[in-house]
């Protein structure tokens, strides 16, 4: 039976073939990073959580698969350094003891290939830090991602801390939760709460064309 | 629950026994029945079913060894324990009747450095800049077609091979023009071939090794020794210092060689 791409990306992962997963990539007809983030990585690292609760693999597999994603993502969608003039500016983090980072890596993604200036900082970030440099850096929008429940009691803190902000930043919250549970009661009402890539989408184009027309 | 003593059947289960690992008795509805010492200093206490002992991004893969089955199985799976919300654990499944037997083996200290490597793998990642990493890597690529070209393997006439080895005898380099040689010798039929070092620079040891290597293939491959030609005296006596015992004639120039031949 044919495998689907899917699998085929998720085996390369599991594999630690950094170099195939790469081709493999970058041998697809659409090239778009959101079709790319949208049908093939994130259903690839879904389908190895889904192998894992098989009993198909062990949690070793999934770091290493995890590792090899990340690599493949840092690679093939690099930042270019070019800075033409004022950009808008994002920051993204997960949340402390947040290890989930490949989904918010994609957004940040998502941004920089809008030519948004970005900073990402990845798993795990105390909100001590988060502030320290929203304050210095004034981005516009700050993402925020938590994919397990337990991390969850702090998120009203970095939605409350971050969005009183003298320059009031945008708050976007993803992540595995969002989708699963009703993320409304941790916001505060300060905060957007974004289902998937396609909303992430959608919110940045929406804020840009806001951005445009004011 | 827990302390629970169980029917006459069990062997152990008075439950606080002293068993070496975590174990917990379940009924078919995945009530605690009862657990060992080790159990209860690895579970929270207040659990009552064996899916309170389980994170809830375990349930579902707990839930499949939940009917009875014949035999032994294992699984992994993130237990809740006391201090820590995610325990990694190997899950080992029995059924005896109506009563399951689970023991938990923590493996965390196995992935914790696991993960510790991650982690310094993405910090690794972040601070890559990956544009001068390409560049790397196409240097790289450049210095081994630079190799390549270092040795080229020249067809004079269907019996006769000229190959001028350019710049510095390395490692490196002679394993690349070795590669090359090799090929194009077993593709012609030579009888003679000619190694010329006029453009040679300095030559060095791990070099001189390779090079003996290629030329004694290249002797078994044709029957015959190779030739070299155009050692410069800084050669002779490089070679002299490392002791060379090439299996080859020398000659001294291209030029003899090809007036002896015509």
């Amino acid at each position: 039976m044919a495998i689907s791409d899917v699998e085929k990306l998720a085996r390369l992962f599991l594999d630690g073939n950094h170099v195939e997963a790469m081709r493999f990539i970058k041998k697809q007809p659409n090239q778009s990073r959101m079709v790319l983030f949208k049908d093939l990585f994130t259903p690839a690292m879904y389908l190895i959580g889904e192998l894992w609760e098989n009993n198909e693999i062990s949690v070793a597999d999934e770091h290493l698969a995890t590792g090899v994603c990340d690599f493949v993502l840092s690679r093939l969608f690099q930042v270019s350094e070019e800075t033409m003039g004022e950009k808008n500016k994002a920051m993204f983090l997960c949340l402390q003891g947040e290890q989930h980072y490949l989904g918010i890596k994609m957004i940040n993604s998502l941004f920089e290939e809008r030519d948004w200036e970005t900073k990402y900082y990845g798993a795990s970030l105390p909100l001590e830090f988060a502030l320290k440099s929203a304050l210095q850096w004034k981005p516009e929008v700050i993402g925020l991602s938590v994919s397990i429940v337990y991390n969850l009691p702090v998120l009203k803190n970095y939605v409350r801390t971050l969005a009183a902000l003298p320059h009031k930043p945008v708050i976007l919250i993803g992540g595995r939760l969002a989708n699963k549970y009703d993320l409304e009661p941790y916001t505060n009402k300060q905060g957007i709460i974004i289902n998937s890539l396609e909303q992430a989408e959608k919110w940045l184009d929406e804020y840009v064309e806001k951005r445009i027309n004011a | 629950m827990a302390g629970r003593v169980c029917g006459k059947e069990d062997q152990c289960l008075n439950m606080n026994c002293p068993l070496p690992v975590p174990y917990v008795k379940i009924n078919k509805d995945g009530l605690i029945q009862g657990m060992s010492q080790q159990a209860s200093a690895l579970l929270d206490g207040q659990a009552e079913t064996i899916h309170d002992c389980f994170d809830e991004e375990s349930h579902n893969k707990l839930t499949k060894y939940l009917l009875p089955f014949e035999g032994e199985k294992s699984f992994e799976a993130n237990v809740k324990g006391k201090d820590n919300p995610f325990v990694l654990c190997d899950v080992h499944i029995s059924w005896e009747k109506d009563y399951a037997h689970v023991v938990l083996i923590p493996t965390g200290t196995h992935v914790r450095g696991l993960e510790e490597k991650l982690s310094e793998l993405r910090m690794r990642l972040a601070s890559t800049d990956f544009e001068l990493f390409e560049k790397k890597e196409a240097l790289e690529e450049a210095m081994k077609r630079l190799d390549e070209l270092s040795g080229p393997f020249i067809p004079i006439s269907e019996k006769m091979a000229f190959v001028p080895l350019f710049g510095d005898i390395t490692e490196c380099k002679m394993m690349t023009v070795t590669g090359n040689a090799l090929k194009a010798a077993y593709e012609g039929q030579f009888e003679d071939i000619f190694f010329d070092l006029s453009a040679t620079g300095e030559i060095d040891e791990p070099g001189v090794q390779k090079l003996s290597e290629l030329f004694r293939m290249l002797h078994y491959m044709n029957g015959k020794p190779v030739s070299i030609l155009g050692v410069k005296p800084k050669h002779a006596r490089q070679l002299h210092k490392l002791d060379v015992d090439w299996p080859v004639y020398y000659e001294t120039s291209l030029k003899e060689v090809l007036l002896q031949h015509s």
